[in-house]
């Protein structure tokens, strides 16, 4: 019944930006973990994280990113978050990951963000 | 009425919260709020399926939307052999802090979901399952 997640990665410079697309659930741990150990052999030290292609993200998802973002914290890497609709961007809020998350509403404003 | 049940497979909670946006959407609920109706009829279909029914297929999931005037009630039954401690739940919060730190696992927002999502919440054991009921009014 569960459909899953593809994770893929492009760069953009200073940024390794992973796009998500499909579900961000219990069954995305493989796919997203793989993408950030990928984004982690790239140069720079920033990694966005793209949910413009996601049509669902329970908590059992967002608990994967918590784990992504307790190794990216361990290895001094900043992790900023796009194309969160604003119902999501409401959760991330409340459960309190924009403060280590920072939230952008385009690409191009999280990479301005990470040039500075 | 409309009642549906599922199999205690995760996936399967994508069908109550399609059911439940379509309710909500009927009764005339904005967007904001069918959102948060899909996420805490996520959260608690999924707590049924994984702690209820420990994800046993054969072990329904069933859930009860009941649309009345002035708000949408939403009852999720499973088929635990013992309560599900509420209490307790409700009162400990998760921490993110402790969770980054690694002292706690990165899992357990479901409830805190719930909690914050919609306008009331309680939960109640039959003797053959836990019941989740919520309430979300149509103005708030």
């Amino acid at each position: 019944m569960a459909n899953g997640v593809r994770a893929s990665l492009r760069q953009l410079s200073p940024l390794i930006v992973i796009d998500l697309e499909g579900e961000v659930t219990t069954f995305a741990d493989e796919a997203v973990n793989a993408a950030y150990a990928r984004a982690c052999e790239e140069p720079g030290q920033a990694v966005l994280f793209n949910f413009a292609g996601v049509d669902y993200l329970n908590s059992a998802g967002i608990a994967i990113l918590i784990g992504v973002l307790t190794e990216a914290r361990k290895a001094g890497r900043r992790l900023l978050v796009t194309g969160l609709t604003p119902h999501y961007q409401k959760i991330f809020r409340m459960m309190g990951l924009a403060q280590y998350m920072p939230i952008f509403e385009t690409e191009e404003q999280a990479r301005e963000f990470a040039s500075q | 009425m409309v009642e549906m049940r599922i199999p205690s497979e995760l996936g399967w909670e994508r069908a109550a919260v399609d059911v439940a946006a379509s309710v909500a959407k009927h009764m005339g609920f904005p967007p904001q709020r069918i959102e948060d109706i899909k996420t805490a009829v996520a959260e608690a279909t999924i707590n049924a399926i994984e702690h209820g029914n420990a994800s046993d297929k054969a072990s329904k999931v069933v859930i009860i939307l009941l649309p009345e005037q002035e708000k949408l009630e939403i009852n999720i039954h499973d088929r635990a052999a013992t309560p599900f401690d509420a209490t307790r739940a409700l009162a400990t919060l998760p921490s993110l802090e402790e969770k980054l730190s690694g002292n706690a696992s990165a899992r357990g927002w479901g409830m805190f979901l719930i909690q914050s999502l919609v306008d009331e919440v309680e939960f109640s054991y039959t003797g053959t399952g836990n019941v989740v009921r919520m309430v979300i009014h149509l103005e708030s």
